[in-house]
């Protein structure tokens, strides 16, 4: 294999390793019981998603975080679609802001993944359970909500890890 | 960054964002059903899904056993010292009898509805924003599932199909409040709408409304359903009254019901894919019953009785 081919190679099969990795972190983030403390589980995918585009720009990151959007309204008991377009578009944004505005580091990933994923579960509390007006909504969100995405974020530094070994790995294959 | 809004990557994402608005838009206008694309990636996730949670159901009994292991083993002396004390007593009798009762609630539900049509399925899947001990389980269309089946165990109800896939489902349960389930004192025949509140909801209880202020519902009474609406067939166990309440404004009680199943556990359920009399049109029994009033007040009836409107 030459130095092209080898190249063109590792540029299409990254693709496959990140689409399985997602599949994975899928199954991972709905298999009952798994990660669940005090009856809240952690969201995988959309951390995972942000913190990818800041390794792989705007435009992979952003379609990756569709498919990682729409990975989550598979699993969810929501519209689907919601999840997919606002994961598109926070990892869109997390891509180019890394460009021009922010350093890749992981205080950065905590700050985009924290950002992402309480802008998320607000619009999920506001649309499942708030605008319907049940009663004790509030409790919801003290006791659910607000753990999901402190649990969601504490797992930064995994993702942070993970894309950077692997994105590293596919980018230094593809120089 | 205006070259990035300029360029073809931008005019992709942005084509890609419509496409998922449409996708969002067909699935708020088919209500449960979901789109092409939940299909295909149902169908490829499924298995997975199926293998990782045999696994974690089994690692996670691994774990409890060892870091409950002191738990366990004061149980256990206790459970000696009981043992110590029944064998005076007919033990192996007891026991057989009690295994014996369990494998025949399965039977008894095809046993004393032979009308049902049934569909055993396992729970797969809990994602981390479940409402109210939703859960997704291995059957889908291809199996016959519908939405709005009812779902039990052999313990009672569990709620209703929300969503339909080839090959996966999901429930939302007796916990939640968009589901009203018209039920029925087994005891004192008085009739109400069974449907979960977020307070109580936390606690694995639901609420059961709308009873008549001299009722004589009491705490211990068994709840069934009473086939309202034809959604749910009539007779299947919903839960046991815990206490009784007077409403805010005093003109009715409310019920606070133990669900017969423990919803946040159950792990194999039963889809009633078919019963007699079964309607797939979900309309709350408390609407229904507001619509028959309202019909027989346009027709000239003076009153439409309990019992029909129900």
């Amino acid at each position: 294999m030459t130095a092209i081919e080898k190249k063109k190679f590792f540029a299409g099969f990254r693709y496959i390793v990140y689409g399985a990795l997602f599949l994975l972190l899928y199954v991972l983030q709905n298999t009952p019981r798994l990660f669940l403390i005090r009856g809240v589980k952690p969201i995988l995918l959309i951390p995972a998603a942000v913190v990818f585009a800041m390794y792989e720009g705007e435009f992979i990151g952003g379609i990756f975080g569709a498919l990682a959007g729409m990975l989550c309204d598979l699993g969810g008991f929501f519209l689907f679609g919601f999840d997919a377009i606002l994961t598109l578009v926070f990892s869109a944004v997390s891509g180019l802001l890394i460009i021009y505005l922010l350093r890749r580091n992981l205080r950065n990933a905590f700050l985009l993944v924290f950002l992402s994923m309480s802008l998320r579960c607000c619009l999920t509390y506001f649309f499942m359970y708030h605008m319907w007006q049940y009663e004790g909504t509030p409790s919801i969100f003290w006791d659910s909500t607000l753990w999901v995405i402190l649990y969601s974020t504490l797992l930064t530094p995994i993702y942070f890890v993970i894309w950077k070994k692997l994105c590293g790995f596919f980018h230094r294959r593809m120089e | 960054m205006s070259d990035f809004f300029k360029s073809l990557r931008f005019k992709i994402l942005l084509a890609l964002l419509v496409v998922l608005v449409a996708f969002m838009l067909r699935a708020a206008y088919m209500g449960g059903l979901g789109t092409m694309a939940s299909y295909v990636l149902g169908a490829a996730a499924t298995p997975f899904q199926k293998l990782s949670a045999s696994i974690s159901y089994s690692v996670t009994d691994i774990l409890d056993t060892l870091f409950r292991a002191g738990d366990y083993k004061s149980e256990n002396e206790a459970l000696r010292e009981e043992i110590r004390e029944l064998r005076q007593q007919l033990v192996d009798y007891e026991t057989a009898l009690q295994e014996n009762e369990q494998y025949k609630k399965f039977l008894e539900i095809k046993e004393n509805n032979q009308d049902f049509q049934v569909e055993l399925a396992a729970v797969i899947g809990r994602s981390p924003d479940a409402r109210f001990g939703s859960v997704t389980i291995d059957k889908g269309s291809i199996d016959g599932v519908e939405l709005r089946d009812p779902v039990i165990t052999a313990d009672g109800l569990v709620g209703y199909i929300s969503e339909v896939g080839p090959t996966y489902s999901q429930i939302i349960t007796i916990l939640d409040p968009t589901l009203h389930v018209g039920v029925s004192d087994a005891r004192t025949r008085d009739t109400g709408i069974v449907a979960g509140t977020i307070a109580l909801a936390q606690s694995g209880m639901c609420k059961m409304s709308y009873i008549d202020r001299g009722s004589a519902v009491a705490k211990g009474d068994i709840v069934t359903t009473s086939g309202v609406g034809g959604v749910f067939p009539k007779g299947l166990m919903v839960g046991t009254v815990s206490e009784v309440q007077v409403e805010t404004y005093g003109t009715s009680l409310y019920a606070v019901l133990e669900p017969a199943v423990d919803i946040y556990s159950i792990k194999d359920v039963v889809v009633i894919t078919g019963f007699e009399g079964q309607t797939r049109e979900y309309t709350a029994p408390g609407q229904a019953k507001a619509q028959e009033k309202k019909d027989a007040a346009s027709s000239g009836s003076s009153s439409v009785p309990e019992e029909e409107a129900e």
